[in-house]
């Protein structure tokens, strides 16, 4: 099949905005492994006669997204009910914004192609549902925790313009740097602070016919997106390659099989039965407000990468891994700032400061940039040689002592006194005439013997270009 | 646009409303009834008319975000009709 | 010492400056206990009121810590966790809540007949309805079981029970006063008001229980007091007398008493003009598919799983269907099952968007009207209490709600007062203003209470 059949998808993506309050209500919307049912109100639980109230900051944060990827803000938006029956749904219907939502018409950047976003609206979460047994659909009871009712989300929709399943994933690896970078997110998958549905279909080259669009859902990491949707592209070019019909259908992403199953039976109809929500008006922002907001974004990952690449004369690939964290981007700057040595910088950044992090964990590493600035004048004096550095590096990331303490404390520093080394060098030349004799006689290789021979008494300290300097002298004589 | 309400439909709304109903040939004739009376709009020219959702002019007022802690969850979890520990009980979604 | 009798008649007023309120809350208790037997005004009684005046409140609003029914059996046990906004207020002003007052199951009705606890009988005729849904508050004050009693008003459910019994029914502004803590039907028209034995202590009430709540997105900041023009001499009125009053259904005893409203009037010194607002016809289908359609989503939560009935079974769906099919009453499944269509995919725009519409081109004729009239009257109902049991058509019902319905779409204040009866049986006369002019609408009513009296 090779290159005939071409996947088109597209990608709801829901986003928790880590407000401080509910969507409309004041509870704490903290509710990350909260006691269950403890962060709520008669709002977020249904409570016959309570009323939403539309917060503050969940705009706020919606507009911040909205501007990050390029989309158009509506100054008049509005809620809807949607209306569905399910327990982790108190109130029998989820406030959306279906009919005017916050924001229309962005893009994404994703290798180099603009990815086109439809829409983004602000609406609330749902609770959690914990099932008896190992399976939903064998449980016999399951528990609602109401927590997470009524916390902010902003729901991302894509146009059908991503190209691979491996740009799905990339598309969500970049949207969780830029939720990170404008600080609206943990965007954490794994604990659900955002979310991914995807539509499929498959586009056959060759006959120019287009598949049924499938729904996949439950895809809750980066790898999953992925791995789903390639799956998925396959088992739909497979029935195609058959002649059989692809159904139009909601399909999980299951995580012990590695395979998508069927979620709803198809006979299910649904209609939501979208209307405004008559408990809240619409809402209209003052276009200055949203300036404000604008303005008070952060330089995004993309903007910065150019300048890495630009300033620095980094590979985009090293830049992008910079940047790619915010608070290492932060930091790299701030060392660089200093050190005023970016290539230099992002070498030790991108080996042993990522390798130290990956190792330890982040808040293990104690390293702040007049380390740099000490380790690199140091290694410049040619008071310690790289390989010293390294060690140094990993003590002083781990402590947060500076590398002069760490060199002195273990007397590491470098024997560069010439008459010192001269003694020894004489020494060790009395000590071993065979070898100088072997020397002299064309084995060149035992050069670095009486190298090794110096370091030896030295205990590794003596500056290796001095020795080298000395045993020149003596035994070559220039 | 006079429409006919049949068992299909009836059917098809109290699955969406998830409710049982009781007389069935009752209420398709009391459904027919009144939908059949609101035809009675079809003859109003409503050309250019914007909807009028709510009678409230005024645009909503944005909360401040400020958490606080509900005084009375006891008095919410007191209404739970099965419950295990914190959590409400409910029949297998798929049972 | 405070007689029976005496605390039957005392106004609000009167009560707010009596001193033994204990003594208030004993005569309320004792009534309801001697009364209530027959009338069935309440659901519930407070067997220990805090001392303050006896107010009665209808059993869809959240008293803490006490039962709302809304009169359904899907709300058994319920045990509402935080007050409403209206009773909050009532209670830093020093209000006794004696007991919740009997409607219609969620307040679709208009006879308190569609009641899981059986139907209020009216003070006048206890064969008779009282009226609905607010039929308990009004057949409460009425009896004099209480010094007033708050309703809730959606399409006529304060005014028509008020008229039935002859009382003064008042439904604010939409917007006016909070909805929080009252069990919602329809979110875009539902108004709490008050029903009193007095204009002024419509007044005074409603100076206590409105305002802008940061708790109900749909409260309006205005500052209006609603006593202004309570006992001040009422300059002369341009007032619109709707054709319709005298139209088909309007019961004969109904129109002679409007005719002799329109002359007392004229008495009085006031223009009145007859006026045809043809759009009203309009009303009862356009009411009738948006209240549906909100109520349809708004009694979703009814599902059984955080609190009142659960029918248990094995299967969620199934439990669902079984909490909501026996807990809830044919009328308000009717309801359900209307608005659900009115709002699904296929018929939203021929039904739910172009109600909305013809909603609109209402509000906007009687805009119109006030552009050159200052009020509007008409017969509260059509028709005066009927017996109980004697209409089972439910669209006959719906007719009933043709006079009271426009104020609720268009969000107006309107009011009902007694105006005579009719073989016995009392007569309302709603009288209709523009958004915000309630001061002027109570003001208005109050002088003719005045110089009925």
């Amino acid at each position: 099949m090779d290159n005939r059949y071409r996947p088109v998808i597209g990608l709801e993506i829901h986003v928790q905005l880590n407000t401080k309050t509910k969507a409309f209500c004041d509870c704490s919307a903290e509710v990350f492994d909260l006691e269950p049912n403890s962060s709520i109100c008669p709002v977020c639980t249904g409570q016959p006669g309570a009323l939403p109230v539309p917060s503050h900051e969940m705009f706020e944060l919606g507009i911040k997204i909205a501007s990050a990827l390029n989309c158009h803000i509506n100054l008049y938006s509005r809620f809807d009910r949607k209306n569905y029956f399910y327990p982790d749904l108190p109130k029998g219907y989820q406030i959306t914004q279906f009919f005017h939502p916050l924001s229309e018409r962005g893009w994404l950047e994703v290798d180099g192609k603009k990815i086109r976003i439809t829409r983004i609206h602000l609406e609330e979460d749902a609770g959690k549902l914990l099932h008896s047994g190992d399976n939903i659909t064998k449980s016999d009871y399951s528990l609602v925790d109401m927590n997470r009712c009524g916390v902010p989300l902003a729901e991302i929709v894509t146009e059908p313009d991503i190209e691979s399943p491996e740009q799905a994933r990339i598309f969500m690896e970049k949207l969780r740097t830029i939720l990170r970078y404008i600080g609206v997110s943990t965007g954490d998958m794994e604990k659900g602070a955002m979310r991914c549905d995807a539509n499929i279909s498959v586009v056959d080259t060759i006959t120019g016919k287009q598949s049924n669009k499938v729904e996949v859902k439950n895809m809750n990491s980066f790898k999953f997106v992925e791995k789903a949707l390639e799956y998925e592209f396959d088992r739909i070019v497979q029935l195609m390659e058959n002649g059989q019909e692809v159904e139009r259908e909601t399909r999980g992403w299951n995580l012990t099989t590695k395979s998508t199953v069927s979620m709803r039976s198809k006979e299910e109809s649904h209609d939501y039965r979208y209307f405004p929500e008559p408990d809240i008006p619409p809402v209209v922002l003052d276009s200055e407000y949203v300036e404000k907001i604008k303005n008070s974004l952060p330089e995004l990952p993309d903007d910065r990468l150019r300048r890495f690449v630009n300033d620095y004369k980094l590979s985009e690939k090293d830049a992008w891994t910079l940047v790619e964290d915010k608070k290492i981007a932060d930091f790299f700057e701030e060392v660089v700032k200093q050190t005023k040595e970016p290539k230099e910088t992002a070498n030790w950044f991108l080996t042993e400061l990522f390798r130290m992090i990956s190792e330890h964990g982040e808040d293990k590493i104690h390293i702040n940039p007049t380390h740099f600035v000490e380790l690199f004048q140091l290694m410049r004096d040619g008071k310690i040689s790289r390989n010293m550095a390294k060690d140094i590096f990993q003590e002083s990331a781990l402590s947060g002592k500076m590398p002069s303490e760490i060199v002195k404390e273990k007397g590491l520093e470098q024997v560069d006194d010439t008459k010192l080394i001269e003694d020894i060098a004489k020494k060790v030349i009395e000590a071993h005439p065979k070898e100088v004799e072997g020397f002299k006689n064309g084995k060149e290789g035992l050069f670095g013997f009486f190298v090794g021979q110096v370091m030896k008494e030295t205990k590794g300290k003596a500056n290796p270009k001095t020795v080298n300097e000395i045993l020149n002298k003596f035994l070559r004589g220039v | 646009m006079s429409i006919r309400i049949d068992d299909k439909l009836v059917e098809h709304l109290s699955t969406l409303s998830r409710l049982t109903v009781g007389n069935k040939e009752k209420l398709k004739n009391d459904l027919q009834e009144i939908i059949g009376y609101f035809e009675i709009l079809s003859e109003v020219d409503t050309e250019g008319l914007e909807p009028m959702y709510t009678p409230i002019e005024d645009v909503a007022k944005l909360r401040d975000n400020v958490p606080q802690r509900f005084d009375n969850i006891e008095g919410i979890a007191a209404n739970f009709p099965d419950k295990v520990d914190k959590l409400i009980k409910v029949p297998g979604i798929y049972g | 010492m405070l007689t029976n009798e005496a605390f039957k008649t005392m106004t609000l007023k009167d009560a707010m400056t009596y001193e033994d309120k204990s003594a208030l809350v004993e005569r309320s208790v004792e009534i309801i206990a001697k009364e209530d037997k027959n009338i069935r005004a309440f659901i519930s009684v407070n067997k220990s009121p805090n001392i303050g005046i006896p107010i009665g409140i209808k059993d869809n609003m959240n008293v803490k810590g006490v039962e709302t029914t809304c009169a359904s059996k899907i709300l058994k046990g319920y045990v509402a966790p935080f007050d409403a906004t209206v009773v909050q207020k009532l209670r830093e002003n020093g209000f006794s809540f004696v007991g919740k007052t009997n409607l219609d199951e969620f307040a679709m009705g208009a006879s308190t007949e569609y009641s899981a606890y059986g139907p209020t009988r009216n003070p006048h005729d206890l064969e008779r309805v009282a009226g609905g849904s607010s039929g308990g508050s009004a057949a409460a004050v009425a009896s004099g079981e209480v010094i007033a009693a708050l309703g809730s008003d959606t399409g006529g459910s304060i005014r028509q029970p008020a008229s039935f019994c002859g009382v003064v029914g008042f439904k604010p502004t939409y917007g006016l006063v909070s909805r929080y803590g009252l069990v919602a039907f329809a979110s875009s028209l539902d108004q709490i008001g008050p029903i009193t034995k007095t204009v002024e202590d419509s007044a005074i009430l409603m100076n206590i229980i409105a305002g802008k709540d940061e708790m109900d997105s749909t409260t309006v900041d205005r500052k209006i007091d609603f006593t202004e023009f309570i006992g001040k001499q009422f300059p002369k009125m341009k007032v619109a007398v709707a054709t319709q009053s005298f139209g088909e259904g309007v019961e004969d005893g109904v129109k002679q008493k409007v005719r002799e409203f329109i002359t007392l009037l004229e008495n009085f010194g006031h223009e009145v003009a007859m006026v045809d607002i043809d759009d009203l016809k309009y009303a009862v289908a356009t009411y009738y598919i948006i209240a549906p359609s909100e109520a349809s989503t708004n009694l979703s939560r009814f599902d059984g799983v955080k609190y009142g009935l659960r029918v248990s079974s094995d299967s969620l769906r199934d439990s669902y269907e079984k909490t909501r099919g026996e807990g809830f009453g044919d009328e308000v499944k009717r309801r359900i099952l209307i608005g659900t269509f009115t709002l699904s995919a296929a018929y939203y725009d021929a039904y739910f968007e172009k109600a909305q519409k013809v909603r609109r081109k209402i509000a906007n004729r009687l805009s119109e009207v006030f552009e050159k009239y200052d009020l509007i009257i008409t017969p509260t109902s059509p028709i005066v209490a009927f017996k109980i049991g004697s209409v089972s058509d439910p669209l006959v019902y719906y007719m009933m709600d043709i006079f009271t319905i426009p104020a609720n779409l268009a969000g107006l204040p309107a009011i009902s007062i007694p105006f005579g009866k009719v073989d016995n049986l009392p007569v309302g006369i709603q009288i209709m203003g523009p958004r915000f002019s309630d001061a002027k609408v109570l003001g208005f009513a109050d002088s003719i209470e005045r110089q009925l009296r």
